[in-house]
């Protein structure tokens, strides 16, 4: 039992410290929300972070691998675009509208997945930086999704933003937690025990290593990137029922606050070593950080700033655990 | 009728860029025995070994498996020939556990298509039993010394149950301990499990007591085969280095002049070095030796800068100097070459004369610009007296052979002109020819002046090359010897803290 702790432990200590700031960041703004509890502030708050958890999960994987994705924030706009232009066409066609909903749907984590892919495949098959091909893919993603509505826009057919938000009937439980345990138990714990999760890991602790194991070291990045943009759409689709809109442009900031949340929950941008539990304090920190902020009148200027300063904690912690790391090293090979 | 061999390559050809690094090479091994790949680095022997296992496409050539062709265009389809290999740079994951290690790329699974976690961890717990290995499964790798990790990197490529089995000096990290377990090891595997053993070592001594066929590699050709015991060493030596060598070590000087160039007085270090008084001689070499990992790499490190002193002090020609840091060191006209010259020696992916110059950077720029015309003419005069082999000053470092990665690391200290050399184990790893000049080289900068401090694993380094010896023990200095009292015998007696008894 003790050993199996231990094995526990150390597989995911990393994401120790983003545990520990999401505990202080959870206790003030409890403290400082009253209506917290309140079905509605439930509700407003865990949607908030919903898409980011998404994004981030995207990001998380990719990551691990060792690459970037900085398409993240373009594919989400241009699959919450798709969402809130087809969705209603495609429901007048079929004549109804669960039926049009669940095509929708469909198609949109279809063209995600391909988005992803060919991520995947232009990184791979042409040897180049995943931070400059996914830079430029999401310029095209943008472009794309400014091509369907050049304004925010579009809608959605009625019952789609009930149905994947708010709370569940019965109870008074948010469905955004269900979802936040449908992103662990039906998406990262099997990925992570899955041959393709462990490949994911070989390939960003030391690429080589994984090669000379025998691992396929481009199936596992082009799936990764696959899979990155399935999880983008699903951001998208998320953001869609929050909203109700689609805006081509709107969802840039996702891609920098999906590195951050990745990087404060202690997952090392060099790849390898990290993990998705990590990242969901990191969003849950940094998208309650925001609503503290706004609840303390920080003006919006600072808000940035201040974000930009727990990153770099962040980033100095991790960097800490890591000469730590090296310093045990350097004794041993002696 | 004749022996079919179990795996045989013909006429393999093998260029990077306009290096050669294998020319009509060929190999011949057979069931049941231990074939030892011998020659200096960038011989072709490990680009062969390579070409064997998957890792390396050649431009031309066949490899057979029980005489029939195979194509091995990567490590998976040598996998399922039943060949696997173990580096000499480890594959492993340091964020993955053991046994999740030894069971990368071939995870079993349960019925839904997840790992297996516990069938991974149950079944290398009985390989490490089998192969009486005391290593803890569930530990990440980068939790465990070197040497666990190369026994690790082991099991991981007999876990596949392999009939041919590739080892490039696997043994460069091991004690005497895990050494003798590999051996008995690999016996059984040979001899009673009629497996083929490939083996590659610089290690003469190891290669006598476990070879039993060899192949000979000079200058990316195959140049023989012979059965271990056919030719002596001295005739195997002179193949491998295609010219004669009559003594290994270079002469000795008469007398060393008496002024003291390094004094090192009370120094501690953590607890890994313990009141340590020494005064080094103006062109001395002088050997530190006892069993490794009791201090001699520490005290290198500490008079460079690398680590911090904690008590004590260092004297330069009588003066008292503060080093704290490797820039101090450099100041002081200290000079180290690190014992892991791919993490600390080297910039891999830069070219050789970046590398050379870099410990100068700063003596040959003004204000902030560097002067480039000075650098080349320096490289080039540092490459020409180590005698580097490479294409041009402008090859990528990583790209080198390991001997000739070792020379640019020792051109990279000499540069600095230097007045005290901190030479770290400088021919780990290295052929026997490749040795020898560097021995040379060594004995050179003692006559031209230059003090030399040298730790090395090898005790015969030490004897050969050195004019006094320090023996170490648990971070002590236990005794000096000197003259003739300069034997193996003495070092183990010392180091081992034994008395007379001692014959080894």
């Amino acid at each position: 039992m003790k050993e199996k702790l231990q094995y526990l432990w150390s597989k995911n200590r990393e994401g120790i410290f983003g545990y520990a700031i999401m505990v202080v960041v959870v206790y003030l703004y409890i403290s400082s929300q009253k209506n917290f509890f309140s079905a509605y502030g439930i509700k407003s708050t865990f949607d908030q972070f919903l898409t980011l958890l998404f994004a981030a999960l995207a990001q998380t994987i990719v990551i691990l691998t060792g690459g970037i994705n900085l398409s993240v924030g373009a594919l989400i706009g241009l699959t919450n675009t798709l969402t809130a232009f087809a969705m209603v066409p495609i429901a007048t066609a079929i004549g109804n509208d669960t039926l049009g909903m669940v095509v929708t749907l469909l198609l949109v984590l279809l063209v995600g997945a391909v988005a992803g892919w060919v991520n995947g495949m232009i990184i791979v098959k042409g040897r180049f930086q995943p931070i400059i091909v996914t830079l430029a893919t999401s310029f095209i993603f943008m472009g794309i999704g400014m091509y369907l509505l050049s304004a925010p826009g579009g809608e959605v057919v009625k019952g789609f933003s009930k149905l994947l938000t708010g709370t569940l009937p019965f109870a008074k439980i948010p469905k955004s937690v269900l979802w936040l345990l449908f992103s662990i138990i039906i998406v990262w714990i099997p990925l992570r025990r899955s041959r393709l999760g462990q490949s994911i890991y070989a390939v960003g602790g030391n690429e080589h290593a994984a090669y000379v194991s025998g691992i396929n070291v481009e199936k596992t990045k082009i799936f990764t990137y696959t899979l990155a943009g399935i999880f983008c759409a699903i951001a998208g689709i998320l953001l869609t029922a929050q909203t109700g809109v689609g805006d081509p442009t709107g969802s840039e900031g996702f891609t920098m606050n999906s590195v951050a949340a990745v990087v404060l929950g202690g997952t090392a941008l060099s790849g390898g070593r990290g993990s998705f539990i990590g990242t969901i304090a990191g969003v849950i920190t940094y998208s309650l950080i925001l609503g503290l902020l706004i609840f303390w009148s920080v003006p919006s200027f600072y808000q940035d700033m201040i974000k930009g300063f727990i990153l770099i904690a962040a980033l100095a912690i991790n960097a800490l655990q890591k000469i730590q790391v090296k310093r045990k090293e350097r004794t041993m090979s002696i | 009728m004749e022996k079919v061999p179990v795996i045989s390559a013909k006429n393999v050809n093998k260029r990077y860029g306009g290096v050669h690094a294998l020319v009509d090479a060929q190999i011949d091994c057979y069931e049941g025995e231990i074939h030892a790949l011998v020659g200096e680095n960038g011989a072709g022997k490990s680009t062969l070994i390579k070409v064997l296992c998957g890792a390396t496409i050649p431009d031309s050539g066949s490899v057979f498996l029980r005489g029939k062709e195979i194509k091995l265009s990567s490590p998976i389809d040598a996998v399922r020939h039943k060949i696997a290999s173990v580096f000499q740079e480890l594959s492993l994951l340091p964020e993955l556990s053991v046994f999740e290690n030894v069971f990368l790329g071939s995870e079993p699974r349960t019925k839904f298509g997840l790992l297996n976690l516990k069938e991974m961890e149950r079944r290398t717990r009985v390989i490490m039993k089998e192969l009486e290995f005391d290593i803890p499964v569930r530990t990440l790798v980068k939790d465990l010394p070197l040497a666990q990790q190369q026994l690790v990197e082991i099991a991981k490529a007999l876990s596949k149950d392999p009939d041919i089995i590739i080892l490039d000096e696997a043994t460069s990290a091991l004690g005497s301990k895990e050494v003798d377990l590999l051996f008995k090891l690999m016996r059984r595997l040979t001899k009673e499990e009629n497996k083929t053993v490939i083996l590659i070592s610089h290690k003469m001594n190891e290669l006598e007591v476990i070879a039993d066929r060899a192949t000979i590699f000079r200058d990316a050709r195959y140049i023989t085969s012979f059965q271990w015991g056919e030719m002596t060493n001295a005739e195997i030596i002179d193949r491998i280095a295609g010219r004669k060598i009559d003594t290994i070590f270079p002469e000795k000087r008469e007398t060393i002049s008496r002024e003291i160039a390094l004094e090192i007085e009370g120094l501690n270090y953590q607890n890994k070095l313990k009141n340590i008084n020494l005064k080094v001689r103006k062109g001395e070499i002088f050997g530190l030796a006892g069993l490794s990992g009791h201090g001699q790499a520490e005290l290198l490190d500490v008079i460079y800068g690398a680590r911090s002193i904690e008590r004590g002090h260092l004297l330069i020609k009588g003066k008292k100097v503060r080093i704290k840091n490797p820039r101090n060191g450099l100041k002081a006209g200290i000079a180290l070459t690190p014992a892991d010259r791919k993490n600390d020696g080297l910039l891999l992916t830069r070219t050789c004369s970046e590398n050379i110059a870099l410990t100068t950077l700063s003596r040959r720029s003004r204000m902030g610009i560097i002067h480039f015309k000075e650098e080349e003419k320096d490289v080039d005069k540092i490459i020409q007296l180590l005698q580097i082999k490479l294409s041009g000053s402008n090859q990528i470092a990583g790209t080198l052979s390991g001997g000739n990665q070792q020379k640019l690391v020792i051109g990279k200290a000499i540069l600095t002109n230097a007045d005290i050399l901190l030479l770290s184990d400088p021919t780990r790893g290295i052929d026997v020819g490749t040795k020898y000049e560097i021995y040379q080289l060594i004995r050179k900068l003692a006559e031209d002046g230059k003090t030399v401090l040298l730790y090395s694993t090898e005790n015969k380094e030490l004897l050969g090359l050195c004019d006094r010896i320090a023996v170490f023990k648990q971070g002590k200095v236990v005794t000096v010897l000197e003259d003739k009292e300069m034997t193996e015998n003495e070092i183990l007696k010392a180091a081992l803290g034994m008395a007379e008894e001692v014959t080894a």
